[in-house]
């Protein structure tokens, strides 16, 4: 029988741990992005850039890095 | 010295990339050369649409925009951080799958499948200024940077700049452009935390740089709502519903491995948000600096140029000479994607549909690489030659909101819509936009002006939806197989 997909697995497709985890930073930080930026303040939009991004450019260079060299096997043979 | 390290640097990358687009040089079909064979993963999406996404003017110019306005200058990233996720959840997935269906590369794929193959030509010209527009824009970016920071004459820079992404480009196609691009974001990454690393120390740390921003800017620069509201509804605009029919963004939604990544790396991407808020927030602590006498620029500095002295007259040599090559990353990776979006547009849109599929696979992927030719040579002459580029990338937008924005979202929503009625909203809300931008820029100097209270958007976008809906109710309708073809509702979700 099928199984009905909830609307979230809809959405987001099947969720891991990290994929959930993920997921929930990338809403936490859209959600303080916006609202520093409503309550003006620069100095917690300094402290959000600050704390966040590091992180998030070191994830893309070790899921890139991941990804390209998967690429590089299959095309470089 | 700045130079001399930015040289080392810089030709090190340009051997990397040149190398990439000839190891990805045998490519299989134009599937594969223009859109990476639909296989873009996550990681590879997420990175190469942030180098992408954020170019110069991203960089030189939201640090000016901090400069001199402040927090409010924020809002240019603020409302594009709300549009391509709102893309993202509501069309990304339905745009994979449509694509997957129906071999289509181009947002002009997507309405001709709608309202006939009569609308391909007009959509494909409105679409294919902007990549143009931008590409010369980087190409010309190039050439400043090569001429600041290297010590090239500008022409030169253009030269060897649009030189060196063409050669990885048009050898390796879409998977060379994409690769190069993650490569560029992750050093233009790694430069953006550096520069803020910088303007923090310079400003004595964290909490000095707080204190310093807020006892000596001007408080209409720390509040986001001293922004003019007309300029807001523009920016509302052209920095945000244009998101929805950006040709550019529908052919990163065609290109990624599966319906599911599309919607999970344009959902990510949003994060590019933050990134281009270093470069504002830069702005605004480099002014503090400047305010407080703690680093010293000439008097009356361009905001643009603010970025440029402070990476190669301030900080150390080495540091200047990564920043300019993580600068120079940062526009080569803008200028390598909107060259192979030009690049799909004119082999996809103009060349093979009028060569009507005659060829054979292997002609078709050199005339996708002569379409890459010709985009670049069409870049680099506007860079050359024309001196309102900026107001000429204005225009193209314009155009392309008033003209595509109510045919594309009638194919999806509006079932009644008919194919004349598409054509005739299109032409006359572009032809409206581009004569109110010439009106605007005649009599207020600026193509982005207001005439009458409004801009050239607002009197495209309203003539178009007038023609739309009239024309709707007294022409022909389309076959029902057409009017279901696009509708939001009948595409699925994913594949299966």
């Amino acid at each position: 029988m099928e199984r009905r997909m909830s609307l979230i697995e809809k959405t987001f497709g099947r969720l891991t741990p990290i994929k959930g985890a993920a997921w929930i930073f990338v809403f936490i930080l859209f959600v303080l992005f916006y609202i520093f930026f409503f309550v003006s303040s620069p100095a917690l939009m300094l402290y959000l850039v600050v704390l966040t991004l590091p992180p998030i450019w070191i994830a893309t260079i070790i899921g890139g890095t991941l990804e390209m060299a998967k690429i590089f096997k299959r095309r470089l043979k | 010295m700045t130079a001399a390290y930015a040289w080392a640097f810089a030709l090190g990358l340009f051997v990397l990339f040149t190398w990439l687009g000839i190891k990805f040089s045998r490519v299989e079909n134009t599937g594969d050369f223009l859109l990476m064979g639909r296989s873009v993963g996550f990681w590879l999406f997420f990175g190469a649409y942030t180098g992408a996404a954020i170019g110069g003017a991203s960089v030189a110019g939201f640090t000016g925009y901090g400069w001199s306005q402040g927090y409010s200058a924020m809002w240019l990233i603020a409302v594009s951080g709300i549009t391509v996720p709102a893309f993202a959840f509501f069309f990304a997935k339905k745009i994979n799958v449509f694509g997957r269906k129906h071999g289509a590369y181009t947002l002009s794929d997507f309405l001709a499948r709608r309202f006939g193959e009569e609308i391909r030509i007009p959509t494909s010209l409105i679409s294919y200024l902007r990549p143009v527009f931008i590409s010369g824009l980087q190409f010309l970016a190039l050439g400043l940077v090569f001429q600041v920071g290297f010590g090239l004459n500008l022409k030169l820079g253009i030269l060897l700049g649009a030189g060196v992404v063409l050669l990885y480009t048009i050898t390796g196609g879409q998977l060379s452009a994409i690769t190069s691009q993650w490569f560029q974001s992750v050093i233009q990454g790694g430069g953006m935390l550096l520069f803020l690393y910088l303007v923090v120390k310079y400003n004595g740390g964290i909490s000095s740089s707080v204190h310093r921003m807020y006892s000596v800017l001007p408080s209409h620069m720390l509040s986001a709502w001293s922004m003019d509201l007309s300029i807001l509804s523009l920016w509302i605009i052209s920095m945000g519903l244009f998101y929805l029919v950006d040709p550019w963004l529908f052919q990163w939604a065609y290109m990624a491995r599966s319906a599911q990544t599309s919607f999970d790396a344009l959902v990510a991407v949003s994060l590019s948000s933050p990134w281009g808020a270093i470069s504002f927030l830069g702005g605004m602590l480099l002014s503090a600096a400047a305010r407080s006498g703690v680093l010293s620029f000439p008097a009356g500095i361009s905001p643009d140029q603010v970025y440029l002295h402070f990476i190669s007259k301030i900080i150390p040599p080495a540091a200047g000479g990564f920043l300019l090559v993580a600068f120079l990353m940062t526009v080569m990776s803008c200028a390598s994607s909107f060259l192979m979006t030009g690049a799909t547009l004119l082999f996809n849109d103009v060349i093979e549909k009028s060569l009507k599929n005659t060829l054979s696979e292997g002609r078709k992927i050199l005339l996708s690489r002569v379409s890459v030719l010709i985009t670049a040579v069409l870049g680099v002459a506007s860079a050359l030659w024309i001196p309102f580029l900026i107001p000429l990338w204005i225009m193209g937008q314009a155009l392309a909101i008033a003209g595509l924005l109510v045919p594309v979202g009638a194919a999806w929503f509006w079932r009644r819509a008919t194919p004349r009625a598409a054509l005739y909203s299109l032409a006359s809300g572009a032809s409206v936009a581009f004569l109110w931008s010439l009106v605007a820029w005649w009599k207020r100097g600026d193509p982005n002006g207001f005439v009458l209270g409004l801009h050239a958007v607002h009197a495209g976008l309203a003539v178009s939806l007038l023609a739309m809906v009239l024309a709707s109710l007294i022409t022909p309708r389309a076959s029902e197989e057409m009017e279901r073809a696009t509708l939001w509702r009948e595409i699925p979700w994913s594949e299966e």
